[in-house]
């Protein structure tokens, strides 16, 4: 006879290692997509922050890159031609409800700095709330303006004040370091 | 009507009955947080239904091989492995969606709705009835969502779905997007089904001639 204790433990064992085993299926059979899935959306935001760009490579070691708990993560470089016409900027900040991620696209030309869109790449504010940053007539705002940028440029939204204020402030601290780096020549 | 053990019967008292969200107020963390808008309240009722149905089913096939001491830690490795899976699947193949849900798919894992009627029904009937309650309280769960978002969608931003159903220059109400308004419409929708219901009771009164008065 099997002590309960053993039978018990072996029970839940089971249904872990069988648990386990399925998920790591899944996590296998979903993982090319889901690796698919973001470098498209990856491709895709570039060129809709930097219409003018038109390939992108991500430099490694660019001096902006942060390693703090917020700041730049990764530079893409956009290319007209063979010459860099700007930059991809991705930025993550903290927002309301979480992390944030921002792509931030400028052009830089005769060493001035301009702001060409921004997209929000990953957030978790509040769905119907926070999630407005997503909207338009927001995110429009930012297109056009040049470096130094200063924050009675731009509006925030109603019902969400901290996640539209750490937008504005991520865009306008990622774009001005990039202004005072001499343009990221 | 609660004793009327048919599949039909079991389907009807998950839906409708003992609907989860506007008569038994279970489930009320993602019922107030995610309604505020119809796409949300659909989404999120569809993926509860999703781990629900399977949940629900693989539990009640093997309902004999668990042992009862430890058979709550077993439903909540069961449904959080369909949770994740769901949480995967969503990625991979609708990522637009995926984004919409965010948080809130792994909060399925505490759903009391799922343990609930894993642990009532689930763990004590067969495989066919349990698949005809736990598609009932999905189904009803999802519906009590929908229901409530829409109307929080359509007061707060004027839309549903996405589309506008007010005249031009209806100024919406944000207060019913935020959580207040959560609290505000449920409290509404229950006020509702209980004053349908004993407007249900009084007219079988005038049919038996109002002798049960």
């Amino acid at each position: 006879m099997v002590s309960e204790t053993v039978q018990l433990t072996a029970a839940l064992v089971v249904v872990c290692l069988l648990s386990g085993l399925s998920l790591a299926m899944v996590y296998d059979t979903t993982k090319p997509y889901i690796d698919e899935n973001q470098r498209m959306a990856l491709e895709i935001a570039q060129k809709e922050v930097f219409p003018s760009g038109e390939r992108f490579d991500e430099l490694a070691d660019h001096p902006l890159i942060s390693t703090e708990k917020e700041g730049v993560r990764s530079v893409y470089a956009g290319y007209i031609g063979d010459a860099v016409a700007g930059y991809a900027l991705k930025v993550e900040g903290i927002g309301f409800g979480g992390s944030m991620k921002l792509l931030v696209g400028v052009e830089v030309k005769d060493g001035k700095a301009t702001v060409t869109g921004i997209k929000v790449l990953e957030h978790l504010e509040t769905p119907g709330l926070g999630e407005r940053i997503n909207e338009d007539f927001f995110k429009g705002q930012f297109a056009g303006k040049e470096a130094p940028l200063r924050t009675n440029q731009f509006d925030t939204i109603t019902g969400a004040t901290i996640s539209s204020s750490k937008v504005v402030q991520m865009v306008i601290e990622s774009v001005n370091t990039l202004h005072t780096q001499g343009g990221g020549m | 009507m609660a004793d009327d053990d048919s599949l039909f019967g079991t389907f009807i008292r998950g839906c409708w009955v003992q609907n989860p969200v506007l008569r038994l107020l279970l489930g009320m963390c993602p019922t107030l947080a995610v309604t505020n808008t119809a796409v949300n309240g659909l989404v999120m009722g569809g993926a509860t239904l999703f781990v629900l149905v399977c949940s629900a089913m693989l539990i009640s096939l093997f309902r004999r091989f668990i042992p009862a001491k430890v058979r709550i830690p077993i439903f909540i490795v069961v449904v959080a492995t369909f949770v994740t899976i769901a949480d995967y699947m969503l990625a991979a193949f609708i990522p637009e969606i995926h984004k919409i849900l965010g948080i809130f798919v792994p909060l399925i894992v505490v759903n009391c709705i799922i343990l609930g009627r894993i642990e009532a029904f689930a763990s004590k009937n067969g495989v066919v009835q349990s698949l005809a309650d736990a598609l009932g309280s999905g189904l009803g769960f999802t519906l009590g969502l929908l229901v409530l978002a829409s109307i929080r969608e359509a007061l707060g931003f004027g839309t549903i779905f996405g589309y506008a159903v007010f005249w031009a220059g209806f100024k919406p109400m944000l207060v019913m997007v935020l959580p207040p308004g959560a609290f505000l419409t449920l409290g509404f929708l229950i006020g509702f089904m209980n004053w349908y219901d004993q407007r249900q009771a009084k007219l079988a009164c005038v049919e038996c001639g109002g002798e049960c008065e």
